[in-house]
């Protein structure tokens, strides 16, 4: 019954050379390749889709000779309709992706979406308020913009009140503050004028992009890039989040500061996107769980897989949108009409492992 | 040297731990042992720092550890958890390569050598097979030696170890104590806590033993482990037998008069 040990060796000193690359990262590299083909394409190709159909000569002419060379009202459609509408459904979808797949790890549950917190409906709640109170088209999404920060802040800052099991506290907070704010909306449009403001609430809530412009695109893109970057050079320490505080604090990490910095990213991206084109679920929480099917947990690949397949998605979703009927579908209720049944499928399965 | 003076500690204002002092030398493998609610896992806590000590002084070669920041404290110390806590699907090599973490600059990712370091330790633990395997779906036993080399990957002096070989069966449980030898062996001092008062003949060169939060002996197993001092901290009746077994190596085994 005495163990003896059979191998003696020092650890580290002994460097026997390994196959470093292995066969998941060729996996990988290829399919990040493929994904970047497919998005460009796609992006590309939404130009020709619409109302006005535009030949794709003509976009390529554009973009690699200039306006000059199309016709004039194609120049205009392309650049101050299509532009503004396709980057923002590729960030918005790209964004909330990314978002979503880092609140899942950091809150260790992967049913968890980038409005956890409570960004969209405190979006909502400012631009309902906003609307009533008749302001502009542009202070509707700061107040927005604003008013989501300041809900997530506040949750936040009752969540972080516990000690152990922040996650757990944080999201009680949040889904809390989020239906105070979605009784407030309701009681502002049970006063909102009936005629006017009640559906520019209701449709504004749906979600869309419909009334994206330029400048629109240019105040939103700014946080939604910066916090994309925050959660991209935190895709390493975002894995270490994903073990409990004491494994990963043993592990030389703070977690409590470095989910304080993923959840200022992902707010910067969510509240931007909903100020941008409203409250659009499911996104968040689709593409991140399709991603780790494909490349597995480790946000060194999933997070740029997500970002690409994101962006494709809501793009195609947009462009269904506003083809497939000739009123517009809003957005929201499109990627709903797929997400409730894609979140079905996933209960069931879980329930099968 | 691993110093630990007139440490004491809980949780808020409740006092678990009172007046815990030993000092160890590098190599040594010491069991920690007392009943449910002893405070054992709290010194494990307050050694790794994710609890706050109430009083005294932890030291490793003769520095403060509360003087270090979180990133030097885990090149000294690494944790090996009783239970893993991992929801989402991490690869065995994923997991064992986050032991890294400490040595690269927090915005960074793991470089060539970490990702050779991590190959290596795998090899040491003949667990090269399972890198690629999603962590998830392993053993108990599989589990256990995945944080292990996780811990070993951290490349620290000290390893703790909470309750190693509860929950498996006895090869894992060999694996389990192979791996911990193996570590003393290299010279990092090797912490871990146990129910089974048997365990430490086997491994350990010193025992601390507690009750209610205070430190009942501290010494080598032959000298710590008599049927007196067992039956003072597990307020039962216990036995301690030696015995040879079919090798004719000489064991001892504690057992409870029920």
């Amino acid at each position: 019954m005495t163990y003896t040990v059979t191998k003696v060796v020092e650890w580290g000193k002994t460097m026997t050379k390994h196959a470093v690359s292995s066969v998941r990262t060729t996996k990988y590299y290829i399919l990040l390749i493929v994904l970047v083909i497919i998005s460009i394409s796609t992006i590309i190709a939404s130009f020709a889709i619409g109302y006005y159909s535009i030949p794709i000569k003509d976009i390529l002419t554009l973009i690699f000779k200039g306006e000059k060379y199309v016709p004039s009202n194609v120049a205009i459609i392309i650049k101050r309709i299509r532009f503004p509408r396709i980057i923002a459904a590729f960030m918005i979808g790209a964004g909330l992706s990314v978002a979503g797949a880092s609140y899942q790890g950091m809150f260790k549950n992967p049913l968890v979406s980038p409005d956890i917190l409570g960004v969209s409906t405190g979006a909502g709640l400012g631009a309902a308020l906003a609307i009533i109170l008749d302001y502009p088209n542009f202070m509707i999404q700061i107040m927005a913009f604003i008013l989501g920060i300041i809900v997530v802040f506040i949750a936040y800052l009752i969540g972080t009140r516990t000690k152990y099991r922040q996650e757990i506290s944080l999201i009680l907070a949040g889904t809390m503050l989020g239906t105070l704010c979605s009784s407030f909306i309701t009681l502002i449009k049970y006063l909102a004028d009936p005629y006017e403001k009640l559906p520019a609430i209701t449709y504004w809530l749906m979600g869309s992009l419909a009334k994206v412009n330029n400048q629109a695109l240019l105040f939103s893109l700014l946080p939604m890039i910066l916090g994309t970057i925050l959660l991209y050079l935190l895709r390493w320490r975002l894995n270490i989040l994903t073990l409990n505080d004491e494994e990963a604090e043993a592990i030389g990490i703070n977690p409590k500061r470095v989910r304080l910095i993923a959840i200022i990213g992902a707010t910067l991206i969510s509240a931007s996107s909903v100020c941008l084109g409203g409250i659009i679920g499911w996104v968040g929480l689709m593409i991140p769980h399709l991603t780790r099917g494909l490349v597995g947990a480790d946000y060194r690949k999933s997070l740029p897989i997500s970002f690409l397949m994101g962006g494709t998605f809501l793009l195609i979703m947009d462009n269904l949108a506003r083809t497939l009927y000739a009123m517009e579908i809003p957005l929201g209720v499109l990627t709903s009409l797929l997400g409730a049944p894609f979140f079905i499928v996933l209960i069931i399965r879980g329930g099968r492992q | 040297m691993l110093e630990v003076k007139h440490l004491s500690g809980g949780y808020g204002k409740k006092q678990i731990l009172h007046d815990i002092s030993f000092s160890l030398t590098p190599g040594t493998v010491m069991g920690i042992l007392g009943p449910n609610g002893c405070g054992k896992t709290t010194l494990l806590r307050m050694l790794l720092r994710t609890l706050n000590k109430q009083a005294g002084v932890i030291s490793f070669n003769g520095k403060d550890i509360d003087l270090l920041n979180r990133n030097e404290l885990a090149k000294h110390f690494a944790y090996i958890p009783q239970r893993d806590s991992v929801a989402f699907p991490y690869t065995v090599f994923e997991m064992v390569l986050m032991g890294r973490t400490a040595h690269f600059n927090s915005l960074s990712t793991p470089s060539r050598n970490d990702i050779q370091f991590t190959y290596d330790i795998l090899e040491k633990l003949n667990i090269c097979q399972l890198a690629d395997t999603i962590y998830s779906k392993l053993s108990g036993g599989e589990r256990q030696l995945v944080l292990i080399a996780r811990a070993l990957c951290q490349d620290t002096d000290v390893l703790i170890m909470d309750e190693p070989t509860s929950s498996l069966d006895y090869k894992n449980q060999k694996l389990i104590i192979d791996a911990m030898k193996l570590a003393a062996k290299t010279g990092k001092y090797v912490l871990f806590t146990t129910h089974s008062p048997s365990e430490p003949f086997l491994i350990a060169n010193q025992v601390l033993l507690l009750k209610e939060g205070r430190m009942v002996g501290f010494g080598s197993p032959n000298e710590i482990l008599t049927s007196a001092t067992l039956e003072q901290v597990y307020s039962i009746p216990m036995d301690v037998h030696s015995i040879t077994n079919i090798k004719n190596q000489e064991i001892k085994l504690c057992l409870p008069i029920y």
